[in-house]
């Protein structure tokens, strides 16, 4: 028991060291066909689903469908969107707030304008839909 | 030995002389006789080509003309930038807006979300659609009944041509991807689709 305890600082030390003396996560790729923006990798897809199919893809991948968190990001998506529309990783059910799809409430800092409960993105902004039509998607995950 | 030497030296001269008449003349009227055959070649190509051409302008000139006329004879043109399928004109939207804003867009066009009328009409729509980008009908439900009705005031008979996947509430509108018809909520942004008769 106590050789545990004696342990555990130790460990922390080694954690902190290899932390700040490591600099490969740093530069480290996105895969394949994911795009590498800032501090994630996103998948823009060609084929087309509904909402609840192209979560199960993303999570298939070790991803999920998009998590936007900062304008930048945004901004980009947006841009690669075209006038394509991509399914994004927000969805409400009835009377409650939008969530992620890891769970986190959504603190509404873009508009999603629309009556849905799936939220998908194009060159426009982010809209809301019934989740049923088949169209593209984005996956994202973090890239270090 | 003089004369040998003299003889010796005519016989070079000679020689050399042969040697020099007939790269002078014998080796070079083979190369004219070459850039002759090669530029009379090339001529002809030229010719050819130019008379083919010609041709070609007058045939291309030919159907045009005639295209120009069949369609003035029978009246079917369509807007600039529209495309004709079936007696009726079409345009694509690429910028996404609701139900309402899309039939809108289409009446400052003197057009109208489409009305389907039979299973080619759906099929040229959404053979036209691009994959990711579904398109509004003018289908929808309004009335506290919750039917389907197109925007021309007709029922809409679901065995008939399709039938539209998802709920039936009151403020539905329908949306076509490249293979389905979708119920979807009016507030919802997608493109439109304008239909016109022809003019």
């Amino acid at each position: 028991m106590m050789s545990h305890i004696v342990f555990i600082p130790l460990n922390i030390i080694l954690i902190v060291l290899v932390v700040k003396f490591s600099k490969y996560p740093k530069t480290m790729q996105c895969a394949g066909e994911w795009i590498g923006v800032r501090e994630k990798c996103f998948y823009f897809s060609d084929d087309t689903r509904n909402w609840t199919a192209s979560e199960r893809v993303c999570s298939s991948q070790g991803s999920e469908l998009a998590h936007i968190d900062t304008q930048e990001d945004m901004e980009f998506l947006k841009k690669h969107t075209e006038t394509k529309m991509y399914w994004i990783g927000l969805s409400r059910k009835p009377g409650e707030s939008w969530k992620w799809t890891n769970g986190t409430t959504f603190n509404a800092w873009f508009e999603i304008s629309g009556d849905g409960s799936f939220a998908f993105l194009n060159a426009d902004g982010v809209s809301s839909s019934r989740g049923l039509v088949d169209i593209k998607w984005i996956c994202s995950k973090p890239r270090f | 030995m003089e004369g040998e030497d003299g003889y010796m030296k005519l016989n070079c001269k000679n020689h050399f002389k042969s040697r020099q008449k007939s790269k002078d003349f014998s080796l070079y009227t083979h190369y004219y006789c070459i850039m002759l055959v090669f530029g009379c070649i090339g001529i002809l190509i030229f010719m050819l080509t130019v008379i083919g051409l010609n041709f070609w302008d007058k045939k291309m000139d030919f159907s045009q003309n005639v295209n120009i006329s069949s369609l003035a004879g029978s009246k079917r043109m369509c807007p600039n930038d529209w495309l004709l399928n079936q007696g009726k004109c079409y345009k694509f939207s690429t910028s996404s807006k609701t139900w309402n804003e899309s039939q809108r867009d289409c009446t400052k066009l003197q057009a109208h979300l489409p009305v389907i009328n039979n299973s080619k009409e759906l099929e040229f729509i959404q053979k036209s659609l691009k994959p990711g980008c579904p398109g509004w009908i003018g289908l929808y439900i309004i009335s506290p009944e919750k039917q389907w009705q197109w925007i021309n005031e007709h029922a809409f008979v679901e065995q008939n041509i399709f039938s539209v996947i998802g709920p039936t509430n009151i403020m539905s509108c329908a949306v076509t991807t490249g293979n389905q018809v979708y119920s979807e909520d009016c507030h919802s942004k997608f493109n439109g689709i304008c239909q016109r008769d022809v003019v």
